[in-house]
């Protein structure tokens, strides 16, 4: 009877799980992985300073009002035609296969790839000094006729300087980093509406050998590089804050302040006003300024809910389960889900696309069932389209490739962005190669 | 008497490490056993708990109720599992009909089958072999399972029943059903 075997399986865990041992774990070790945890996710997701606490990376598809397609030229950027009216297939499964997926257009979003940037057009920028594994670069978002701002940390050490860079990718200046005395948050905000960018920057001083935070600014600067606003975010920090932009509202800046002891959400406006929207943490906010993710863990088995952005923030959905949410589309129709650990709206790893309004699940990533795949959350390359980041092997397989997929919302299909990326050893940090930005 | 608007602080952000230190004492050997059940590793077992609790204490302050840690600590210590082959280093599974090298469990009582058992349990597909631990150990209902894993009921119940079809070909037909000659 399968009974039998049901309590046969029941009996034999029961009495091989006496063979784990006993367990010797105190909470200094704990707290010391955990340290070490902190830092990598820091180093990985490249934001702040070695005293930073957290780390966020913001797409650039939170950033506000209306078409956010990096792949167009801001300068001549609209509303996509091509774009749906609405959530396209449902419920389907998108099967990430590296045997099978075809060749497609060229990424339309900037990436990196073993310290080298590729912008949309082709042309590439070698970071200076970029190690092996870990990202140099935080962002890149348009700036001006065709050409760049980036966010850089050439020694993969986190400590990002602003960078721009000319449509032919060489470097034009830095525009603020250690040589000021600065430092940059590494996701920064654009506004394809009115072509202006936002990032925050702080003063660096020195206690020992780590750089401790001094003040921190949003600073916005329209397409000609004048600077439009500059508001002191905050002051007297005793650890350096990661206070990425989320994104532009109301004409101001959403920021979001993520600190041990006080996480708030901002809104900070152009004559210097601070509006203190949310006593928490946001991971992730709709371009149309309706929808945030917050993340919570309640009993019900809800973990991050996703809350409209008013007066009550009243809760937009939550799905069953734990999953972690963030990364909208540039029209707010979608929104990424992954594991709840992972942090989808911080570069963790995705799984379903889902509509932004509801939560229903419009996609579902799937992989053979003989390989062992990660993919991680991209960006968001056009309103239907979204690119992945992929690692991908034989199963028991140490040695796996690489690569850039698209897959389209509205027909469940799924192509290669970039050519498959062969293993090599020195750019294998055990994560993902192509660094999507 | 707070004041309306006021920020209130909970006990727990208090005493937070001394609340964690309490959890772990608690449940750090449920956990243990768990890991290894997932694994068939002490050592590999004993990293996936610490990195476990160590991510844990890192979301402390998100998880709002006690009721709701052993879910989502379970729910990292089967995604550590899963990633683990990730960290060529410390990999040592995948999915064969090679029956792997375990602990020597010794059980007067045992007439051989149990351990035979076992050691087929550890040949399964990790996300079929997660799927038996919590259903027969940790003895989750399919949806409790869904959300741990991350998937659906219906491929918890796919998984399962091929688990289930893959043991019943290899364990002795007394425990499988199969009729007796």
């Amino acid at each position: 009877m399968t009974n039998d075997l049901d309590e046969a399986l029941s009996r034999t865990l029961r009495e091989h799980a006496g063979d784990a041992g006993t367990p010797q774990l105190d909470l200094d070790a704990v707290r010391g992985r955990a340290r070490r945890i902190r830092r990598t996710r820091t180093t990985v997701v490249g934001a702040g300073a070695a005293a930073v606490v957290l780390a966020v990376v913001t797409p650039l598809g939170l950033l506000g009002g209306g078409s956010t397609d990096r792949s167009v030229d801001p300068a001549t950027s609209g509303t996509s035609s091509t774009a749906p009216d609405g959530p396209g297939v449902r419920g389907e499964s998108v099967v990430i296969d590296l045997d099978e997926l075809a060749a497609g257009d060229a990424a339309g979003v900037p990436y990196e790839l073993d310290g080298v940037l590729h912008l949309p057009d082709g042309a590439t920028y070698t970071v200076p000094g970029a190690v092996p594994g870990p990202p140099a670069i935080g962002d890149v978002v348009p700036y001006g006729a065709g050409e760049w701002l980036a966010t850089v940390a050439p020694d993969g050490a986190g400590v990002y300087e602003l960078q721009h860079l000319s449509a032919d990718g060489e470097l034009v200046e830095t525009v603020a980093g250690s040589g000021d005395g600065l430092h940059v948050a590494g996701p920064m905000a654009y506004d394809p509406a009115t072509a202006r960018v936002a990032w925050v920057e702080q003063s660096l001083t020195s206690s020992g050998t780590e750089a401790v935070g001094g003040p921190m600014e949003v600073v916005v600067v329209d397409a000609d590089g004048d600077e439009v606003s500059r508001a002191e975010l905050t002051s007297g920090e005793t650890s350096t804050p990661i206070a990425p932009p989320l994104g532009f509202r109301d004409g101001g800046v959403l920021v979001s302040i993520g600190n041990p002891d006080l996480s708030r959400t901002l809104l900070v406006g152009s004559d210097g006003s601070r509006s203190e929207l949310a006593l928490d943490w946001t991971d992730a906010a709709s371009p149309d300024g309706e929808l945030a993710v917050r993340t919570t863990y309640a009993p019900d088995g809800n973990c991050a809910t996703v809350r409209r952005v008013d007066d009550d923030e009243a809760l937009g959905w939550s799905t069953s389960g734990c999953r972690s949410y963030g990364v909208f589309d540039p029209q707010s129709r979608y929104v990424l889900a992954g594991p709840s650990e992972s942090q989808v709206a911080h570069g963790g790893q995705v799984e379903s696309i889902l509509d932004a309004a509801t939560g229903a699940s419009v996609v579902d990533l799937a992989w053979p069932e003989a390989s062992q795949t990660q993919i991680w959350a991209g960006v968001w390359e056009s309103p239907r389209t979204l690119l992945v980041s992929v690692r991908q092997s034989a199963t028991g397989e140490p040695a796996a490739r690489y690569a850039l997929v698209r897959i389209d919302v509205t027909t469940g299909q799924a192509d290669l962005a970039a050519p498959i990326e062969a293993y090599d050893a020195t750019y294998d940090n055990g994560g993902e190669r192509f660094f999507l930005r | 008497m707070s004041t309306p608007g006021a920020t209130v602080t909970t006990p727990r952000r208090r005493t937070r490490d001394d609340e964690f230190a309490d959890y772990m004492a608690v449940r750090q050997a449920s956990l243990l056993r768990t890991a290894y059940l997932l694994c068939g590793d002490q050592h590999i077992a004993e990293d996936l708990v610490q990195t476990t609790l160590a991510k844990l204490y890192l979301a402390w302050d998100k998880v709002e109720t006690q009721a709701s840690l052993d879910g989502y600590a379970r729910r990292i210590l089967v995604n550590e599992n899963n990633s683990l082959w990730r960290r060529a280093w410390k990999r040592r599974e995948s999915s064969t009909d090679e029956v792997p090298d375990t602990v020597q469990h010794s059980d007067t009582y045992d007439d051989g089958s149990a351990g035979r058992l076992w050691e087929f349990v550890q040949t399964l597909p990790r996300k079929q072999r997660a799927v038996i631990v919590l259903r027969y150990y940790e003895g989750l209902s399919e949806s409790e399972i869904a959300a741990a894993l991350g998937i659906s009921t219906g491929t918890v119940k796919s998984q399962a029943s091929r688990a289930l079809a893959a043991l019943r070909d290899r364990t002795p037909s007394d425990l499988s059903g199969e009729e007796q000659r």
